[in-house]
């Protein structure tokens, strides 16, 4: 092991990430040295009235764990905090962190939790000092940032918090054994259940929030695929008039029976109409309220199409350059003490932000802010640091909606006008043509990239002047079927319902996937996401119940607020999850039946690539070679003598694209790797692949 | 037990506790029977029969809609 440098008495400081740490160092002093032990880099300070030595972890180094290993066996509430290197046995890195962190204890007479300031960062750092550094109470600091920049990280460390056991830290020690209590029973039965009548237990899990969340998504589907249309018709007229001919719509927009529809038409074509009134109607538009991580990840799929963890990562990444202030919050609020004219004029130095702030500086700051609060962190905003290293395509694009909205926030009411002219024909139908316009633009001067200035002008008429209802088309329509939900959609939904945190959303609809309970980007569940919602809910409802899940967010919230102990909160969970264990366990092996049959359909629905064109009989299916672990394509007829095969690429995701070759017939897939996403035809022998290879030859 | 008295008409999936469908097509089948009235006076005339093969024509209707308007018209 590398040599620990020879000093002590220093207060030894915990971030989360390497690059914070850096940042904390710069902050403290302009003189630090690094060092690297044991492959950790830490940045010592050594000056007589300042002796800092800065290290960092690797987000969560402990873990909740069990001795009770067999994934059959409930219930377990014997959990206890492990370094996370004993339970995941390739994160070895993780105990040379642990190691490295308490051999620099020893020398410590003080220590600074300096992890990100919300629940996640604070349950690091509580762990990490309470098990690596095993540190007397009244030693231990707690620093409170929401930027990495120098300015806030040297006040913070001029105003340390006393203690650690703050309630971010209650909070989060709380949420991590609730939500281990109910994933490991629940999803232990349900492997037992598989166990019951499979050889195998597969991997199927259920969670806290988990379940209720796929229980939307399943909810969603069941309305789609049961939905029954309604059929409307709409009427459109072309207009002559002495300015040129224009469409109207019939006043209602809606008409419900075929008949009245064309009766619509028959006494309207070719009559005369009368310009009866023109409505204008000023419409004022508020500014947006400060991004906060959910509305930033809302905003950032619909304009960039970035699913929710990878806005969030982007962030993260902007966060640690200090660029932005700290991403994972709930607060729509922009306190006056960040410093707006700074921040607006450091924006002022970026050449394409420069007009923007030249506007905003002489206006008066008065920024709109929403009504949700978060007591770690204000809403995300900009440092107004100018970025020293290039951002890449993605980092920019999401840095420019930052700043844009945050300038935005500051804007003016936008005023648009809508307009509509009214056509009247005998007293007894009437025509609107619609119109928008900006009358001020506000706001939206700052934020135009980001919405709709589409603008529809109306034709200069008179009120009495006279037109002709020149010809009237009447459409059939249908009422659309509700839209899926997308990773943007269901994330909205989630944080509506008030369903995990806005650190956790993102991650667990990534597990929805992982788990093959879910598929696409336009999300489809799969048997097993039917089946496992359908079981846990007639069973045990309260497994997927999204009230009760809402009810312990709220508890935990209070918690953070030191309004509930974790205690309470904890009971009311032993309680409910040896409840769900019960009726579950009641019915184990009418779950392993209905899991098992699900389970074989979603192997088949992910597998089957499509009907066999040789014997037309059996269906070619995704093979994975016992003997080479290599994949290929057979036929499910090969037991009565198809021997319809050929090799498939070894590396990327297979997906079935429901096509089929144009020249052999045999399926089309699409194949997404760390390559652009290419479809071939899976048939080794097709013409055309013949005629690709004649081409290059 | 025969397995038809236990499994929906239409897939493998359990037969739910009233009708002849499982807990899905059930629904399903509820929405077409809910529906008709409402398609019978915005077509004026609307036979049984030309409303299922609508259902299952248009392609804004669900998969399962589809699927119990196929059977019932089968079963007719």
């Amino acid at each position: 092991m590398d040599k620990i440098p020879n000093i002590s008495g220093y207060t030894l400081v915990i971030c989360e990430k390497v690059d914070a740490a850096k940042r904390i160092a710069l902050a403290l002093s302009d003189e630090f040295k690094t060092h690297t032990i044991n492959g950790t880099q830490i940045h010592i300070i050594d000056k007589s009235q300042k002796k800092y030595v800065i290290c960092s972890a690797l987000g969560h180094l402990y873990s909740l764990g069990t001795s009770r290993k067999k994934r059959d066996v409930f219930p377990v509430f014997d959990l206890m905090w492990f370094p996370l290197s004993q339970i995941d046995k390739e994160k070895k890195i993780i105990w040379n962190r642990i190691q490295t962190i308490s051999l620099l204890s020893n020398h410590a007479s003080a220590f600074v939790n300096a992890c990100d300031y919300d629940v996640e960062g604070s349950t690091i750092g509580h762990n990490i000092i309470k098990y690596s550094c095993n540190a007397d109470t009244s030693k231990i600091f707690r620093a409170k940032f929401s930027t990495l920049t120098k300015e806030e990280l040297s006040k913070a460390f001029e105003n340390l918090k006393v203690g650690i056991d703050d309630g971010l830290a209650r909070a989060g020690i709380t949420r991590h054994i609730i939500d281990y209590t109910w994933g490991i029973n629940l999803s232990r039965v349900l492997i037992s259940a598989l166990q019951y009548k499979a050889s195998s237990g597969g991997s199927i899990s259920t969670g806290r929030v988990q379940g209720p969340t796929l229980k939307f998504i399943v909810d969603r589907e069941t309305e789609i695929r049961s939905f029954v249309t309604k059929p409307y018709w709409t009427a459109r007229a072309l207009v002559d008039s002495s300015k040129g001919p224009f469409y109207a719509e019939y006043s209602i927009d809606r008409i419900t029976e075929r008949k009245e529809g064309y009766r619509i038409k028959d006494e309207n074509e070719g009559q005369e109409g009368t310009v009866e009134q023109l409505k204008m109607i000023r419409i004022k538009l508020s500014p947006p309220t400060p991004f906060n991580t959910g509305d930033l990840q809302k905003e950032a799929f619909r304009i960039f199409g970035f699913s929710p963890s990878l806005t969030l990562s982007i962030a993260e990444r902007l966060y640690l350059s200090a660029l932005i202030s700290y991403p994972r919050t709930n607060s729509q609020k922009l306190p006056a003490s960040i410093n707006y004219l700074k921040i607006i004029k450091g924006l002022g130095r970026l050449g394409e932000y420069k007009k923007e702030a030249e506007v905003l500086l002489n206006m008066r700051l008065i920024p709109r802010e929403g009504e949700k609060e978060d007591s770690a962190h204000p809403s995300i905003y900009p440092t107004g640091e100018i970025p020293t290293q290039g951002l890449d395509v993605r980092q920019g694009k999401l840095y420019d909606l930052i700043v844009r909205r945050f300038f935005s926030v500051f804007g003016e009411n936008a005023i648009k006008e809508r307009m509509q002219l009214s056509i009247g024909v005998g007293n007894k139908h009437y025509w609107k043509v619609n119109g928008r316009r900006t009358i001020y633009p506000g706001w939206l001067i700052f934020y135009e990239k980001y919405v709709d200035m589409e603008e529809y002008d109306l034709p200069a008429l008179q009120e009495g002047e006279k037109v002709l209802i020149k010809s009237v088309e009447i459409a059939e329509k249908f009422d659309k079927r509700p839209p899926r939900f997308n990773r943007g959609s269901l994330l909205e939904k989630m944080e509506e319902e008030n369903l995990g945190t806005k650190a956790t959303r993102a991650e667990i609809i990534e597990i929805l996937y992982k788990r093959e309970y879910i598929l696409g980007d336009s999300i489809v569940p799969t048997n097993l996401g039917f089946q496992i919602t359908l079981t846990l809910s007639k069973y045990s409802k309260e497994i997927v119940s999204v009230d009760l899940t809402k009810e312990m967010e709220s508890k935990l919230e209070r918690i953070e607020v030191g309004q509930e102990t974790p205690e309470n909160v904890l009971e009311d969970t032993f309680y409910l999850t040896l409840k769900s264990i019960d009726e579950l366990s009641n019915n184990i092996e009418k779950i392993g039946e209905e899991l098992k049959t699900a389970l074989r359909q979603t192997y088949f629905e992910k597998n089957i690539l499509g009907k066999c064109p040789q014997c037309k009989e059996g269906n070619l299916i995704i093979i994975r070679s016992k003997k080479t672990g290599k994949r290929f394509v057979g036929c499910t007829n090969y037991k009565n003598g198809c021997r319809a095969s050929s090799p498939l690429p070894q590396q990327g995701i297979i997906q079935n694209t429901g096509k089929a070759c144009m020249m052999c017939g045999w399926p089309i897939i699409l194949v997404r790797g760390r390559r652009i996403p290419w479809k071939l035809c899976i048939n080794m022998n097709c013409p055309s692949k013949r005629r690709q290879k004649n081409g290059r030859q | 037990m025969d397995a038809n008295n236990i499994t929906c008409a239409i897939c493998e999936k359990q037969k739910a506790s009233d009708g002849q469908f499982c807990e899905y097509h059930n629904i399903s089948h509820y929405n077409i029977e809910q529906n008709y009235e409402y398609w019978k006076e915005a077509y004026d005339e609307l036979s049984w029969e030309a409303y299922l093969k609508i259902l299952i024509d248009n392609s804004e209707n669900g998969i399962w809609v589809k699927e119990v308007a196929k059977y019932l018209i089968t079963k007719k």
